[in-house]
């Protein structure tokens, strides 16, 4: 692989993961606080 | 106006939070994101496409999410589980009622070449269980094996029935599953079908991604990685690449097809939709290029060289699916369990967007003329399977490609434009945004009303203008099909067959859509009676 291809791999990868781990911490930690 | 009796008895709810982000993610994930996507991103300058489709995620994906999000919640306020309702909600003008008709002709129309090739995933799960297409070790004899399924060329491969039988039993689970209901049935299925497709995918991109080149410097995994992703920055200044990589955005997020609206009509006003409708766009993708991304091209690659790896992703999505990767099965320790794993994912991606597109069709009998849940979903069943018998025998003249393309490429590049300007512009930008933050876990960034207010319909008028010019026009008059070839003038009357189909189809849901405003007495100046929404996620 390409410098520049594993780049551009690791950017998309890391976009999309972080936006999935972070959603999902933020929706557990939401609900954790509505729980009364 | 008169509160609609029926949209108390259609009353459902989602059982829990997680049960609705893994059906909307289940609606969403489709066989687009593990054939479609890989041959896009390969056939359009690799990274270059990556640029691209990022781009079109942020301005057109996410905020169209959004939009299909609070337009589906703001219309479960009044029971409306489909478009037609939702847009009436939305707007207080006779038209509303009629232009969300396409809301009601897209799920259905996909729903039943969708439902048709789902069932081609079934069968070959068979086929790889039972070692059946074991001993078409390359890839122009898998390809005549799936052609003889399709009933194009030999049909001597497969006996005539089993195409019909595997659409059959294909469409019985479906509409099983949409008897049962949101929370007993199309929640169940996401519950279960979602960790079973991501865990499937998971071992299938770890086994891909492992593999030895076949021989000495040969190619690897990683040369096939690298196809998909080293950019070629030429390929930046054609808009075909734009064009290409909007498509995908559309087709892999399932907006612009009234199913999105649907699942969140059944969640009340102090239900989020902001930070839920992210983490359904984030699953999706990562679904997308993180597993999609890494096992068919990177498999093709390593058996065929990346040239022929290209040749193959050029020649099809379905090619690569079908043929390409049972041929690679077939080299492989546990090749007939590689296979159903394959195959069952792509079976759980498709049954978990097609009951999806059964949704707002119940719906709309349900609350509008008050029929049970179940004789609908049986109903509709019904239609389906004769409207997909035509799909299997006309598939060869071109049936598929031609409702495919109105119903579910330039459909819904004009329903997502609708409803965007509906939401953003006829609803207002305040009461839109206000509207997406009822509820709220997160505050969406503001930037995002300005880019829904004006450059996401910007950018949807200009694909809209561009498909319209260089294919709508041209398929339309059959100066080309849909793939691009110049038609079969053998063809010609199952086309026109095909769209006439498919004119009676929107003519018959008008038709439907009047009766049921007179039925219930609606006033559309008035609007609809709010109705109590209790049961929070």
């Amino acid at each position: 692989m390409t410098r520049t291809a594993i780049a551009f791999m690791a950017i998309s990868w890391g976009c999309v993961l972080t936006l999935l781990v972070w959603s999902f911490a933020r929706i557990l930690s939401s609900d954790a606080k509505k729980k009364p | 106006m008169s509160p609609n009796n029926a949209a108390s008895s259609a009353n459902e709810n989602w059982g829990s939070r997680i049960g609705l982000i893994l059906a909307m993610a289940g609606n969403a994930v489709g066989l687009g994101n593990f054939l479609r996507f890989p041959s896009q991103a390969a056939n359009n300058g690799g990274g270059s496409f990556m640029i691209a489709y990022f781009t079109a995620f942020l301005l057109l994906g996410i905020p169209l999410m959004w939009v299909e999000w609070g337009i589906g919640r703001h219309g479960g306020r009044y029971r409306k589980g489909h478009v037609p309702g939702m847009f009436a909600a939305l707007w207080k003008h006779p038209a509303a009622k009629y232009i969300g008709v396409i809301g009601l002709t897209v799920p259905l129309v996909v729903m039943i070449y969708y439902t048709y090739i789902e069932s081609w995933t079934l069968a070959f799960t068979v086929f790889s269980a039972t070692r059946d297409y074991f001993g078409n070790s390359t890839q122009e004899s898998m390809v005549t094996y799936l052609q003889s399924y399709q009933m194009i060329g030999d049909s001597t491969v497969h006996g005539m029935w089993k195409p019909f039988a595997f659409f059959f039993v294909t469409l019985f689970i479906n509409i099983w599953v949409v008897s049962r209901g949101i929370s007993a049935g199309i929640e169940k299925l996401a519950k279960i079908g979602m960790p079973i497709l991501f865990v499937f995918a998971a071992v299938l991109a770890v086994v891909v991604l492992t593999m030895d080149p076949l021989t000495p410097g040969g190619a690897s995994p990683l040369d096939g990685l690298n196809f998909i992703y080293n950019p070629d920055y030429s390929q930046l200044a054609r808009p075909g690449l734009w064009l290409a990589a909007a498509g995908q955005i559309f087709f892999t997020l399932s907006v612009g097809m009234g199913t999105l609206q649907a699942y969140a009509s059944y969640l009340t006003k102090n239900d989020d939709i902001a930070l839920s409708g992210l983490a359904t766009a984030a699953t999706n993708e990562t679904a997308e290029v993180v597993l999609g991304g890494s096992i068919a091209i990177p498999a093709a690659v390593v058996f065929f060289g990346v040239a022929g790896a290209m040749q193959v992703a050029s020649s099809g999505s379905f090619n690569i699916g079908f043929a390409t990767m049972p041929v690679v099965f077939q080299q492989l320790p546990f090749g007939q369990w590689l296979g159903v794993m394959w195959f069952g994912l792509l079976f759980f991606a498709g049954i978990t967007s097609s009951v999806a597109m059964a949704t707002p069709i119940v719906a709309f009998f349900r609350e509008e003329f008050g029929i049970r849940r179940e004789t609908v979903a049986w109903g509709l069943g019904a239609v389906v399977l004769v409207f997909g018998l035509l799909q299997i025998l006309w598939l060869q003249h071109g049936m598929l490609d031609e409702w495919d393309y109105w119903g579910g490429t330039f459909g819904l590049v004009v329903f997502a434009s609708i409803e965007v300007v509906l939401f953003m512009w006829v609803f207002k930008p305040e009461r839109a945004w206000a509207s997406l933050h009822e509820g709220a876990d997160i505050r969406i960034p503001r930037i995002f009303k300005f880019i829904m207010t004006y450059v996401t319909p910007l950018y949807l008028f200009t694909i809209l203008a561009w498909w319209g010019v260089s294919d709508a026009y041209p398929i339309l008059t059959m100066a080309k099909t849909p793939g691009g070839a110049v038609p079969n003038p053998a063809d010609v009357p199952y086309i026109n067959a095909s769209r006439a189909i498919l004119a009676a189809i929107v003519v018959t849901f008008v038709i439907l859509v009047r009766m049921a405003w007179k039925r219930n007495g609606y006033n559309d100046r008035v609007g609809f009676a709010e109705v109590t929404q209790t049961s929070e996620l």
